[in-house]
């Protein structure tokens, strides 16, 4: 039974007569056997994850890292290594039928439509394959296409559509049988800007239906305007797991200082003040045109490190709050394009 | 329901692509000149009892041609295509999918019976007679599903092989042999005609001649059986070594690779 609103508690359904998580993962390993050309690799090493109800969980980590291997996992296209997976408390493997009917999946990229027919005829297909009856199925696709902004391409061959257009057929299709959770991979890849703030409504709709979302994504302010709590994954291994708003507080610090100065020779003795913990290029400015973020060693350094900035006739420096790419940054690392 | 729904979406599908890309039921131009090629042995030789062969022939072939095409290169497009991996999160059985579409095929490849005796009556000025036109439905019906049922299981079988073409050529002209697709199984070595029996075409080929030209057709119920039958075997085949497959897909991560 699910119920989904008054028998909600904690962020969990009512499932079987009790309370269950959307999806937990527990100590989950994954391995890719040893080929003849490939090594053995660990992709997924004793991770573990919950997701409550109607949450967004971003899941995020550079390329390589394990998130395309989790998302498969807990949606039945992988089996673990070891560990338990369930999601409305079936398990992976031994209830897999029971998941697939609850999940919907939408991977990222080009690949896993049928470019020759049309938008309404994969929704049609894929509709099918969850046993949705022809009238509702024409009445949900339609809807869909139009929920997607597609309506007026849906006997449109997919072969035609753009890169967006096709990402958000994707979308469509992996909520052609109203999944209760949604596994998304990097899903407005390819996306304009506009159809991206569309996309963040869309899943805020979702969630406030009840559904719950792991959204696999690289883009930051996708996942600190979406997400309530978010998982950093690298080299297999969860580095965060929290709730968005206070990741930062990874950092160990809550504030930071944001400042414009072109003199180089300045910004490499600030960074060598022992009240200051680090100083980079501004996030999305690269630092070329000067301008920094300083972080403090701890919160009572902030205002040390402010007054040796004004000492200096820094008079840009303003108060600010880490992001969550610097978190991401910090704890990943540059590692450039190295996977 | 469900099974059927999954066997309606493979047809519909399937149909689908075939509007979208009709060069998919190219073996209907070839079928009446492979007709021609029969007939004009059969009438040259003035061997007037294998004109029926003659028609028979062609749209046997065309159909076993399709659906090997269809068997061999199915699961490597979807795996290509990403597919594969989004059909594995779903609850659909992968193998009535799979033998929906091939049974779109294989019933659109049935023209080439129509186009075979078109060409004996307007080209050769031959008519061959439908003696038993119930009996010729039927066994029609027969040969499409047991041919369905068959190139599912090939389908799963070629699933993790990379020379796809290789086999796909190797089964079609021995299986016209074997099958008595070409001449008539009392044409072969006695030798050959055991491992013949084991191939679902040659009862088949045998059902649509008694049809045709038979005045009262002999061992009909055997020849439904076991053309029947032997399909039904290699779809069950089929159906255990997907889930096998499928098994192996998801342990080893493969189901992504091209």
């Amino acid at each position: 039974m699910w119920v989904p609103e008054a028998g909600r508690a904690r962020g969990a359904w009512i499932e079987r007569g009790r309370d269950v998580l959307a999806v937990d993962v527990q100590n989950l390993t994954r391995r890719y056997a040893r080929t003849r050309r490939t090594p053995e690799v660990l992709a997924l090493d004793d991770v573990s994850l919950q997701i409550t109800a109607g949450e967004v969980h971003g899941l995020l980590g550079p390329n390589g890292a394990g998130k395309t291997t989790l998302v498969k996992v807990i949606s039945t296209v992988l089996l673990p290594s070891s560990g338990v997976v369930r999601v409305l408390g079936h398990d992976v493997v031994q209830e897999a039928r029971a998941v697939r009917e609850l999940v919907g999946v939408v991977f990222g990229g080009e690949r896993g439509l049928y470019t020759r027919v049309s938008a309404r005829r994969n929704l049609y297909f894929w509709g099918a394959l969850y046993g949705l009856r022809h009238r509702e199925m024409e009445s949900r696709c339609l809807a869909l296409l139009d929920r997607v902004g597609l309506a007026g391409h849906a006997d449109v061959p997919v072969e035609t559509f753009s890169r967006g257009m096709k990402q958000r057929l994707h979308l469509a299709r992996g909520l052609v049988h109203e999944p209760r959770v949604l596994f998304l991979d990097e899903p407005t890849s390819g996306m304009d800007p506009a159809a991206a703030l569309e996309f963040r409504t869309l899943i805020r709709e979702l969630t406030n239906e009840g559904r719950s979302v792991l959204l696999a994504t690289h883009d930051m302010a996708e996942a600190e305007a979406l997400c309530s709590n978010v998982t950093l994954i690298d080299g297999g291994k969860v580095l965060l797991s929290d709730r968005t708003a206070t990741a930062a507080g990874m950092l160990g610090v809550r504030e930071c200082v944001d400042f414009e100065l072109a003199d180089e020779d300045l910004v490499q003795l600030l960074r060598k003040q022992p009240f200051v913990a680090s100083v980079e290029p501004s996030a999305g400015e690269g630092g070329v045109d000067g301008r920094w973020r300083a972080l403090p060693v701890a919160p009572e350094a902030l205002r040390e490190l402010l007054g040796w900035l004004v000492e200096r006739d820094v008079l840009s420096a303003r108060r600010a709050e880490p992001s969550l790419s610097e978190v991401y940054l910090r704890l990943v690392g540059a590692r450039g394009l190295r996977i | 329901m469900r099974p059927l729904a999954e066997l309606g979406a493979g047809i519909r599908l399937q149909a689908a692509l075939i509007r979208g890309a009709p060069a998919q039921l190219l073996v209907l131009v070839t079928a009446p000149l492979f007709s021609a090629i029969f007939l004009s042995l059969a009438v040259s030789e003035g061997a007037t009892a294998r004109v029926a062969a003659a028609v028979i022939g062609p749209g046997l072939m065309s159909l076993w041609l399709i659906a090997l095409s269809i068997a061999a290169t199915f699961l490597s497009e979807e795996r290509f295509g990403g597919r594969l991996e989004l059909f594995l999160s779903t609850p659909a059985s992968l193998s009535l999918v799979v033998l929906g579409r091939i049974l779109a095929v294989s019933v659109a490849s049935m023209l080439a019976f129509a186009e075979s005796w078109l060409v004996a009556r307007y080209g050769f000025g031959v008519v061959v007679p439908v003696r038993h036109p119930g009996l010729v439905v039927i066994a029609l019906l027969i040969t499409a599903l047991s041919s369905s049922f068959t190139a599912t299981l090939l389908s799963s079988a070629f699933v993790l092989s990379r020379i796809l073409h290789v086999y796909q050529n190797s089964l079609s002209y021995p299986v016209y042999i074997l099958g008595g697709v070409v001449v008539p199984l009392s044409g072969l070595p006695g030798w050959l005609q055991p491992v013949s029996r084991v191939i679902y075409l040659s009862w088949c080929a045998d059902l649509l001649r008694n049809a045709l030209e038979a005045v009262r057709p002999q061992d009909v119920g055997l020849d439904i059986g076991m053309g029947l039958g032997l399909g039904a075997l290699a779809l069950a085949a089929s159906v255990l070594l997907t889930r096998h497959i499928l098994d192996a897909l998801r342990r080893n991560a493969t189901a992504g690779m091209a």
